[in-house]
């Protein structure tokens, strides 16, 4: 009955601070996962500048700049190496802490298992508790760990665009942020209309 | 994974359309590349500002058109994939109801959950996924291949070589994980076995004390499951990173081939931009196009082992005569019974007759065989050897639907259902009246229970019954079965949590109250049985003795030691 007495907010406290203990050994993965990440989605974004800028050495018949290009695409070559290893080795990193906690989670709560008083044990459906450790402990690491890894790369993501673009032509940028939330809620708006358009058919 | 896709069949067009609409995506987002290459060439060179502008508006019509049938098309396979999901659960759960005991056991409760919940989620998200990526990507893919070609024919040439090497790094890595993949299944399902197993021999368990040494093993086998997904991660890891970098050499390549060929005047500065273009969708598509293959492979897998499920059959065969009619005795000729995968019998050599109206006694210590034996009696298994006769037939002759409606059954475990008493109490007999309730509330001593909340059948009952005590919730189900006014009755230990007070009240009303109703009282107490008018002892799946009593105090020395580990001398001899 305890559980009904505390408040959601201290529940949730105490959720996000178990979550920091069950992670605070693999922190140095972590960070260097992050690290990675930034390697990864600035040198993904790099390409496309570095490839805008090959075509411009591009301009037309007999007005092509072939020493800065074959430069330009020496560049490329590089950057192209570092994302490819930087980003299997934060897909590795990642991985690696996702399923060392779920083994963590499973071994602590297999423990608590053997601990557990009979009557929690005979009270509960057996399936609820399996579920419990083998599924609902997947579904976590799942969706929080490499959740987190894909909410982070998709904002570093925008957030690098947005400043590639600012730095090409600010004006444009502006556009693009404001036009995009517009747009988002507009299509929806549509598609909801079809779809209620088509299921009245 | 085909034969579910019957579960599609209400929302074909939601399946057909939605495709549909993702293709037509794919359609304007193979042109914008087009656009822009004739907005490079005849606009930017030319400096015709009309020209530009109307292109841009072009541009953005058809990204526009583009971004509503796709969310268009992302509603309909939602739509149609959570129905799937639905009218796969709905029959799986019908499917499981319709099994017996034997087979439900020998799957596993914690096996039906993950299948009814994981892995039927999993085929949903396969389902949806594949509808928005089955036609778009390999449109994409191919589309940019065809217009790579349609620019120029040599370019065209490299696009189908970096197509052709793509494919074959995802074919293998693919090849390897899948098979990795599965290596990591069964060893979910060995940590999902040993968790249950841990869980239904907590007892056992804790009486030698093992804790230690089952968490050891337990900690290695999930140590080992993290180490195989850890190394599948690693080679399925590699699939981006590479592909990512044999499109983007090829992008170098594309660069360097078409400056040359810019140079020369065979292609101009907007094309070598499209060509950029439909290499990067290439990129983009690919990827999708594998992570969709990584989702069916998981979904199908999945999808298979819901089908072996699916063909699970029930063992028992129903049989013909209604049982509304049959007298209500019931004899055991020579029955033995193993549960399955069990190797030896949990019951064996069991004779005995239970006359109309009689009471039958069952005590024995815990495995001793009695649970198993009310479950014969039931039907919730079929007898192994010998058979099991009510009103003088082979219980297998009667359709199990009238023999258990003739059959009252008070498990041992008892379950309440969220609701309301009323609601609970009418899972005995969806008719009956509240005067019929409030019979068979007195009859099982719970009268008390219901006037304690309340007063009213409408009081709510919580998960479980959780908000009722052991006892309360043991009246409450033994008033449950006696709405149904069965004619033979077994009680299973279901007066445990009673005191001897109200135990010796409620055999008093279900003697008087339940005319010429056989009733099997099953108890690990004496008091509870004693004045059964046949007490039949079991040990070890074995009659130890058959018989009143008095009579089996006197020749039966299992009876005898367990009277007098529970009562005095003179309360087992007299009264």
């Amino acid at each position: 009955m305890m559980k009904t007495i505390k408040t959601g907010a201290v529940q949730k406290r105490k959720t996000i601070v178990r979550i920091a203990s069950l992670m605070k050994p693999y922190t140095i993965l972590l960070v260097l996962s992050l690290l990675l990440a930034v390697v990864v989605v600035v040198s993904t974004l790099y390409i496309p500048v570095l490839s805008g800028r090959a075509v411009d050495d591009i301009a037309g018949k007999g007005r092509v700049d072939f020493t800065s290009l074959g430069k330009i695409l020496l560049k490329m070559c590089a950057v192209i190496g570092i994302t490819a290893v930087s980003q299997w080795c934060m897909t590795v990193l990642t991985n690696h802490v996702a399923y060392k906690v779920v083994k963590d989670m499973r071994t602590a709560a297999f423990g608590k298992i053997q601990r557990l008083p009979l009557s929690y044990i005979d009270s509960h459906s057996r399936g609820d508790i399996v579920s419990r450790i083998i599924t609902d402990v997947d579904q976590f690491s799942e969706g929080l760990l490499m959740g987190f890894a894909q909410l982070f790369t998709g904002i570093l993501t925008i957030l690098v665009t947005l400043i590639f673009m600012f730095r090409l032509n600010p004006f444009i940028t502006l556009v693009v942020i404001g036009v995009t939330p517009v747009s988002m809620f507009v299509a929806a708006f549509i598609a909801k209309k079809t779809y209620v358009h088509f299921k009245n058919q | 994974m085909f034969k579910l896709l019957k579960y599609l069949k209400h929302y074909k067009k939601e399946s057909v359309l939605s495709p549909l609409f993702k293709l037509l995506e794919a359609a304007f987002e193979l042109l914008v590349p087009l656009v822009m290459a004739s907005i490079i060439d005849t606009g930017i060179a030319s400096g015709n500002r009309r020209y530009i502008y109307s292109r841009a508006v072009l541009l953005v019509l058809m990204g526009f058109v583009g971004l509503c049938s796709a969310i268009t098309a992302q509603y309909f396979a939602s739509k149609a994939a959570a129905g799937f999901g639905t009218e796969l659960r709905n029959d799986f759960f019908r499917h499981i109801l319709g099994l017996s005991r034997t087979e439900t056991d020998r799957i596993g409760k914690a096996t039906l959950i993950t299948r009814m919940t994981n892995d039927s989620s999993q085929i949903q998200n396969g389902v949806n996924m594949f509808f928005r990526l089955v036609l778009r990507s390999p449109f994409i893919v191919f589309g940019a291949m065809v217009m790579a070609y349609f620019i120029d024919g040599r370019e065209g040439l490299l696009f189908t070589a970096v197509i052709a090497v793509l494919f074959v790094i995802v074919f293998f890595i693919m090849r390897k994980t899948v098979s990795l993949y599965r290596l990591v299944q069964k060893k979910l399902d060995g940590l999902l076995r040993s968790t249950s197993e841990n869980l239904e021999g907590v007892r056992v368990i804790r009486a030698f004390r093992r804790e230690n040494s089952e968490k050891e093993s337990y900690k290695n086998a999930a140590e080992s499951l993290s180490e195989e997904q850890i190394l599948v991660g690693k080679i399925s890891a590699l699939m981006n990173p590479l592909t990512y970098a044999v499109i983007n050499l090829a992008l170098v390549a594309v660069l360097q081939t078409g400056a040359v060929h810019v140079h020369t005047g065979r292609l101009t500065q907007g094309q070598v931009v499209a060509l950029v273009n439909y290499i990067s969708q290439i990129l983009v598509e690919l990827l999708k196009l594998a992570n969709l293959i990584i989702l069916l492979s998981k979904a199908s897998a999945c999808a298979k082992r819901i089908n072996e499920l699916f063909a699970v059959t029930n063992s028992m065969s129903d049989g013909t005569v209604d049982a509304a009619q049959a007298v209500p005795s019931v004899e055991f000729r020579n029955v033995g019974f193993t549960y399955p995968g069990s190797a030896s019998e949990s019951l064996s050599g069991i004779n005995f007759t239970a006359e109309p109206g009689e009471t039958v006694g069952i005590i024995g210590g815990t495995g001793s065989g009695k649970t198993t034996l009310a479950d014969l009696i039931m039907r919730f298994y079929d007898t192994g050897r010998g058979e099991v006769l009510v009103g003088g037939r082979n219980i297998r002759d009667y359709t199990l639907e009238s023999l258990r409606k003739c059959v009252g059954i008070v498990e041992q475990h008892t379950e309440l259902f969220s609701g309301t008493i009323r609601e609970n109490l009418m899972w005995g007999d969806s008719e009956a009246d509240d005067a019929a309730l409030v019979k068979a509330a007195r009859t099982a001593q719970a009268s008390e229970v219901i006037a304690s909340k309340n007063g009213t059948f409408d009081s709510p009952v919580e998960q479980l019954g959780r908000n009722f005590s052991g006892g309360q919730k043991q009246r409450l189900s033994i008033a449950r079965t006696l709405v149904r006014r069965p004619r033979i009755l077994i009680l299973d230990d279901s007066s445990s949590a009673l005191d001897f007070a109200t135990d010796a009240s409620l055999r008093r009303a279900i003697r008087t109250d339940c005319e010429g109703v056989t009733v099997f009282i099953i108890s690990q107490r004496v008091t509870t049985i004693k004045n059964a008018g046949r007490i039949i002892v079991l040990d070890d799946g074995k009659m130890a003795g058959c018989g009143s009593h008095a009579e089996l105090l006197r020749n039966c020395p299992l009876y005898r030691e367990i009277c007098l580990s529970q009562l005095s001398e003179k309360e087992a001899a007299g009264i």
